[in-house]
């Protein structure tokens, strides 16, 4: 059983389809990230969840009992949104105790519940603070604890910290991080930012146009995309893509860029045989070796340097293949300079193809 | 010797513009509380005096005549608690019925909603005097004229559309997302509006009700017409054209009108200061 179930679900907003057909699964103390651009459908989809958006069509499951007839209050979800909702009439504790006082728990149990809560998050000091004085972190912590106090089943954070500034987000992120260890709370979360749900999530769901793309681990979708969209997604900086025809030359499959030739390629990498003859190669700027001379020979393509940049830490060549502006990693920036001749291979068994459509094929 | 004198040009300048904004200042002062001044000094002075055609703000001898007659007339007492009770009465059904209103204008969307919304303040506009007519067939049916609560529908009515309106715009002050967090900590609809939108809305809330109970007090139109005597229309009625008016007693019963709104008022700013609600 799945402590939540998703099962093609569909909302229309208008004319717009922002869920369509949307089926998940969550197990028991999963970190779950939505992942995906904004307007992609992964806030309504959390909404869904939560009751306050009545989806066109599908079912939601929470613990294995169907939740479409619930209000939000009755599913046993916690929700946090992208700015603290702290009650303004109320002050820390009262905020804290409110889902409490809702549910007529009695008042020593809330009491109790409130403070644990408010340790847990680490701002006992401020349970008689308004809420008026708290800072941004301070007011983020107190929500997590007046979600914390609900208990719940599932944990809905809706680009929780997306207000934040930069260093306060990394550290409330890491704070999630802690309290799912130590509470072992399912979590779903959205977000936009790819960094983030890499790091915080045990399994992530790659959303666009109301579809989830993919569903794996953060390694798996990095590694295996599905597709072009979370090929180009997924992990920084963004993968090549560099056009090309596949064609057949002494028998096996080779792959033209512009009129160079890469290849031979295995037909047993492929994971299914491409039907039309343009394809996109996908692979990643630390993926791409170069060497200085112009090399000819198999796997081999020649270009000249277009520019160079570098981070600090990583530094980059880009030069042009097949049209497509492409990076490539290297160790030393100096080596290089503006119309060098380039030559380039990549690692054969990270390279990516994709199909017209934009499935991945190998 | 040019920087010399644009500096003093300057200094002229600003000299100038402190003299205009402390002469607009003192005949703000004046526009706005001579007048007071006036019937408050008129309310101690003797009916004598006051016909003697002697004038002065300030130099006369005090007498106190006209509040003893005011206090000793049982009809202010009357008109007082007629006031009371319909504008407090009006102010608190208007306000909650308008909040409601309010609250579904802001929260819920539906084919028209703007329109109507506006309808409703336009019905603010609508002279009283054009609804006078009907309300006074409606009350004679029911022989209602002279009746104290015929004046609570008209009173409601004349309040409901401001009090829509205000409340409108500080309830789409309240995020959403506040309600939405009650609803999922297990609140219904009514416990949202309850323990979330009304609390978040109190400075809103006093404000309305202030304004509706300054307007309602004031009010003298429906009253004199449905034959209610509210104390404006006591005071009203003091007024002679053929014998001689009784100036004093009548700035007095005028000074005692303006008492209770003001320190209604003045209570209620204070609340509202203190507690102002940001989100």
């Amino acid at each position: 059983m799945y402590t939540l179930e998703v099962k093609n679900l569909t909302k229309i907003f208008g004319e717009h389809k922002a869920n369509d057909n949307v089926s998940l699964q969550i197990e028991k103390g999963e970190f779950f990230v939505l992942l995906g651009p904004s307007g992609c459908g992964k806030s309504t989809l959390l909404r869904s969840v939560a009751g306050l958006e009545i989806p066109d069509s599908g079912e939601i499951f929470i613990s294995g009992e169907s939740v479409m007839d619930k209000e939000p209050g009755e599913r046993d979800v916690a929700m946090m949104f992208q700015q603290a909702t702290l009650y303004p009439n109320m002050n820390v504790f009262d905020n804290v105790a409110f889902p409490l006082k809702i549910k007529g728990v009695d008042k020593q149990k809330i009491e109790k519940q409130v403070t644990d809560a408010l340790e847990l998050v680490q701002i006992p000091e401020k349970r008689n603070s308004n809420i008026k004085n708290l800072s941004g972190g301070e007011a983020q912590r107190a929500m997590i604890a007046r979600v914390l106090v609900q208990d719940p089943e599932v944990f809905l954070l809706d680009e929780p910290f997306s207000s934040l500034d930069h260093q306060l987000r990394v550290y409330m992120r890491k704070e999630i991080m802690r309290i799912h260890q130590k509470t072992g709370v399912t979590i779903m979360f959205v977000t936009h930012n790819q960094e983030e749900a890499m790091k915080v999530g045990d399994q992530l769901a790659i959303m666009n146009n109301g579809r989830i793309e993919q569903v794996g681990t953060p390694a798996e979708t990095l590694q295996q995309p599905n597709n072009k969209f979370v090929a180009q997604f997924i992990g920084h900086p963004q993968m090549n893509f560099i056009p090309a025809e596949v064609s057949e030359q002494d028998g096996q499959l080779v792959l033209k860029v512009d009129s160079q030739t890469y290849g031979p390629i295995a037909q047993e990498d492929l994971i299914k045989q491409p039907e039309s003859t343009d394809l996109t190669i996908g692979v990643r700027p630390e993926e791409v070796s170069v060497e200085k001379e112009k090399k000819s020979g198999e796997d081999k393509l020649n270009s000249k340097v277009e520019f160079t940049e570098s981070t600090g830490a990583n530094n980059y060549i880009h030069f042009d293949l097949g049209g497509a502006s492409v990076q490539a990693s290297v160790p030393e920036i100096k080596d290089w300079d503006q119309g060098d001749e380039v030559s380039v291979s990549f690692n054969k068994e990270r390279l990516k193809l994709f199909d017209p459509d934009g499935e991945r094929i190998k | 010797m040019s920087k010399k004198q644009t500096s003093g040009i300057k200094w002229l300048r600003k000299k100038f513009s402190s003299l205009l904004v402390l002469l607009l200042g003192v005949g703000l002062f004046l526009f706005v509380f001579l007048p007071i001044f006036y019937i408050a000094t008129m309310s101690i002075k003797s009916q004598s005096y006051v016909v003697s055609g002697e004038f002065s703000l300030i130099f006369f001898k005090p007498s106190f005549n006209a509040w003893i007659n005011t206090f000793n007339n049982p009809r202010i007492w009357t008109g007082l608690s007629l006031s009371v009770r319909t504008a407090t009465i009006s102010t608190v059904i208007a306000v909650i019925l308008g909040t409601m209103a309010a609250y579904g204008f802001s929260r819920y969307k539906f084919r028209g909603d703007d329109d109507f919304l506006f309808f409703i303040l336009t019905q603010r506009m609508l002279p009283p005097i054009a609804i006078f007519l009907p309300y006074t067939l409606v009350w004679q049916y029911l022989d209602m004229i002279g009746k104290w609560y015929n004046l609570l529908i008209p009173y409601i009515l004349i309040s409901l559309p401001i009090t829509t309106w205000l409340m409108h715009a500080y309830i789409n002050n309240i995020p959403i997302e506040l309600e939405e967090s009650a609803r999922v900590e297990g609140c219904s609809q009514l416990e949202v509006l309850w323990r979330i939108v009304l609390p978040n809305s109190l400075p809103g809330l006093l404000m309305t009700s202030m304004f509706n109970f300054a307007l309602l007090w004031n009010e003298y139109m429906f009253a004199l017409f449905f034959r209610n005597r509210t104390l404006p229309v006591e005071v009203g009625a003091g007024i002679r054209y053929v014998e001689l008016t009784p100036w004093p007693t009548l700035s007095a019963q005028g000074v005692f009108l303006m008492v209770l709104p003001a320190t209604f008022a003045f209570y209620l700013q204070k609340r509202i200061r203190e507690q102002p609600i940001t989100f």
